[in-house]
């Protein structure tokens, strides 16, 4: 099973791993089946249906029926997740609320266990994840704070994208795929090193274009290229990863004496795994990550460096993880556009954690305690506790609940931005949440999963923009917003023939955010974000015939609003259908014909000013060997 | 422990002494479990199935690791609109009209007399042990179950094997 994800879910959701859907191993696939851990006790695998959080699996499968080429288009799957598509390059997604390009920045991003949450800035770019979604196994995504194990950051959710050992995608595959305005390509090869080992290699490319802002072209397309690759090896001294990736992709800059943008990147990653006994295991995993990018008028690059390490041990009842980390991260940031600059222009930083979890299984109820500290170089040691109660009612039902402290550390655009005179640097402290979840997940029946999630989250110290006493000038990031939000997150499946599942879920938020005592915010609350009061998705998976699938989804997304701060525009409430027809042609070859956004012309789905429609389309794609 | 485990397999509550003495292991029910699924990525010769409704006839012959869990799998499942049975059998039996075929073993014939005694019968044969004939051997690689397969002996049984499973398995033998 996939190492890191079971480092980040793992001690807190010891089964998510192994169960790919809901169900059990009849649900699998024959590749998930090959991935299934059959005698760990560290890492003892369990059900979803076990897992003491708001959690969402999209496996495999679901990415390759519902025809999506990016990772941010797959989330909208996810029901839990709010996606609001900007432009040709640009998402905002979040969870629970406190969506919107610059606010959705507490969710933390991570793939086969490099984090591409941005500490620079704050936030997740979109466009710098394309991990090859054939060899994806699965995405975890975690509604709420992601506990002791994801530390900062993980404050509204985690997402965990997690690939398949190379062992498990050996030989040939591709796929082409063309609808208007969009192309893509791709090629895996994998095969065998030695008895014990296994590599792939991929390669990928796409092109998209301009999509339309007022009816007119945005000049917002891109296009670009990738490759990577992934080995495994098992040896006697355990299981080694390495994998990375390589990018460049142009992107339009947005400055006009030079128009010419780009994105580009690489990443390496290594993985250890040992098993000391059958009580005891430990995983040490190091990476670099690099990349620069000239988009939007800014030129910013980042290089990081990470190393994190720890031991799982079962002793009696408690199941313990401790472990540590340390990431070095050096960036470099120029404003082409306007006045606003770093202070410095470039900087060094690092964060560093220790944590330790226990997990007491005792009868029906599980309890897990975990504590983290997490000290950065703007603002010194911060403590993260987290603690979960898990009920089995019985053998269909789970009630669990979870009480937890997460916190946005500073990134150096909080601290350092600077417009002279008018925006001075700041001392932004983290942003704190307390969240409060209770859930119930269970099988009421033999052919329906359902899982139900109430949350409650206390913010304080949220962002805020403070004019300087008296003058005014110079303003200065603050911690001025305060607020909660609430809401219900639901989701189940029914099983209506083994050849066919319908999927509905849903999500209701509420929120109040004000000025805490003393604040002055100018920015109108801008940091709580542009959030639906509610969204439903449903999805149908059938199979018509032995070599024919039709595969239907339908979204409704609640109004928007817009109105905490000016010139922002409303997203009115939407509802949309995506359809594919897929004919398996051989077990090699399938070839398939997709229609996106199907009710309307074009629609908007972000607030930002510079938000472009998303329109109706078609697409087909013929796959080989996935 | 045990119970729960037991409880969060939903598989194995009175898996009987089989099953609770691998109680802290997947590793039979994954067998298992791919043992019927090994049926979608096979097509038999014409006149293994006297007809399309012919359900698909999984023998354990000789010793059976699975207990009750196989049948717990296999209930209400079906491959490739075929559903499924399990039969247990003291010994290989050419005319038992078994297509898929767990060959456990046991003190009366051994894997390889088990296999032999198959010979040219339209049988995918599974075994833990290498043995010729043997179509499909399971193996245990980074704690997760795989297997190789020999088509020789695929070819032998007239089964054609899809790509997609040859290119699961860690070792093909030609």
């Amino acid at each position: 099973m996939k190492i890191w994800g079971l480092i980040g879910l793992g001690a807190l959701l010891p089964g998510v791993a192994w169960a790919q859907s809901s169900g059990d191993l009849t649900r699998l696939s024959i590749e998930d089946l090959s991935n299934v851990e059959v005698t760990s006790v560290s890492k003892r695998p369990e059900r979803l249906a076990d897992a003491p959080a708001s959690v969402y699996v999209l496996n495999n499968e679901d990415i390759r029926r519902n025809g999506v080429q990016t990772v941010a288009e797959a989330l909208r799957l996810a029901p839990n997740l709010n996606v609001q598509k900007v432009d040709a390059l640009d998402y905002a997604i979040s969870a629970r609320g406190l969506n919107g390009f610059e606010s959705a920045n507490k969710l933390l991003v991570v793939v086969d266990g490099r984090s591409v949450y941005s500490p620079f800035f704050g936030g997740v770019e979109w466009s710098q994840i394309q991990p090859d979604l054939t060899d994806v196994d699965r995405i975890e995504v975690v509604s709420g704070p992601g506990g002791t194990l994801w530390g900062a950051n993980a404050v509204n959710g985690v997402i965990n994208i997690v690939t398949r050992p190379a062992d498990l995608t050996q030989g040939l595959a591709g796929q082409a795929v063309a609808g208007r305005g969009y192309q893509f390509y791709s090629v895996r090869y994998g095969g065998a090193v030695g008895q014990t080992g296994a590599y792939r290699v991929y390669a990928r490319t796409f092109d998209r274009a301009d999509t339309l802002r007022a009816g007119a072209q945005a000049g917002d397309g891109w296009r670009g290229g990738q490759i990577g690759f992934r080995t495994d090896f098992d040896g006697q001294s355990g299981h080694f990863t390495l994998q990375g990736d390589s990018y460049y992709d142009h992107v339009p800059s947005q400055i006009p004496a030079n128009p010419r943008g780009k994105l580009v990147g690489d990443n390496l990653l290594g993985r250890w795994t040992r098993s000391l006994s059958d009580k005891s295991e430990f995983e040490l995993q190091v990476y670099y990550d690099r990349y620069e990018r000239i988009a939007r008028g800014i030129l910013d690059g980042v290089a990081t460096y990470d190393i994190q390490g720890q031991q799982r041990l079962e002793l009696g009842h408690h199941q313990l993880v401790v472990g540590a980390g340390y990431r070095r991260w050096s960036d470099r940031f120029e404003n082409f556009l306007n006045p606003f600059v770093l202070d410095p222009p470039r900087a060094t930083s690092d964060l560093s954690n220790a944590f330790v979890q226990d997990q007491i299984s005792r009868g029906d109820v599980t309890v897990i305690l975990g504590l983290k500290a997490e000290h950065n170089s703007f603002t010194g040691l911060e403590w993260l506790p987290n603690a979960r109660l898990a009920w089995r009612v019985s053998d269909n039902a789970l009630l669990w609940s979870a009480v937890s402290k997460a916190i946005r550390t500073p990134s150096r655009l909080d601290r350092d931005l600077v417009y002279p005179s008018i925006v001075a640097r700041s001392d932004f402290q983290p942003e704190k949440l307390t969240a409060y979840e209770l859930g119930y997940r269970g099988r009421p029946a033999s052919r329906i999963s359902v899982s139900a999630t109430l949350f409650y989250h206390d913010y304080k110290g949220v962002r805020s923009n403070e004019p300087a006493p008296g003058t005014f000038f110079p303003i200065r990031i603050g911690n001025g917003l305060e607020g909660h939000t609430w809401g219900l997150e639901a989701w189940g499946d029914l099983d209506l023939s083994e050849a066919w599942r319908i999927s509905a879920g849903g999500t209701t938020l509420a929120k109040q955010f004000q000025r805490a005592t003393g604040s002055q915010d100018i920015s109108n609350l801008a940091a709580a974000g542009h959030d639906p009061d509610y969204q439903l998705l449903v999805r149908s998976n059938s199979r018509l015939t032995r070599s024919i699938d039709l595969d239907v989804r339908l979204r409704y997304v609640g109004s928007t609003p817009a109105e905490a701060v000016s010139n922002y525009l409303v997203a009115p409430a939407y509802g949309e259908a995506d359809l594919r027809l897929t004919w398996r042609v051989s077990d090699k070859v399938q070839l398939s014909l997709a229609g996106s956004n199907l009710l309307h012309d074009q629609h908007p789905e972000a607030t930002e000013p510079r938000r472009t429609e998303t329109r109706r389309n078609f697409q087909v794609a013929l796959r080989y060997g996935w | 422990m045990g119970l729960r485990i037991l409880l969060i397999l939903g598989l194995l509550v009175c898996g009987g002494p089989v099953a609770a003495a691998q109680e802290r292991s997947l590793e039979y029910p994954v067998k298992a479990a791919f043992l019927y699924r090994f049926g979608s990525f096979v097509d038999w010769p014409a006149g293994a199935f006297a007809n399309d409704r012919q359900p698909l006839l999984i023998c354990i012959i000789g010793r059976d690791p699975f207990g009750p869990t196989l049948d717990r799998l296999v209930s209400g499942q079906t491959v490739e609109g075929r559903t499924l049975l399990v039969r247990r059998l003291p010994a290989a039996d050419p005319d038992a009209g078994c297509h898929i075929a767990y060959l456990g073993g046991s003190s009366s014939q051994s894997v390889g007399a088990a296999a032999h005694a198959l010979a040219g019968a339209p049988v995918f044969t599974v075994a833990e042990s290498a043995a010729p004939g043997v179509v499909a051997q399971f193996v245990l690689r980074a704690n997760r179950v795989r297997f190789r397969l020999d088509t020789r002996a695929a070819a032998a049984a007239r089964l054609r094997i899809s790509s997609k499973l040859l290119n699961l398995a860690v070792e093909v033998t030609q």
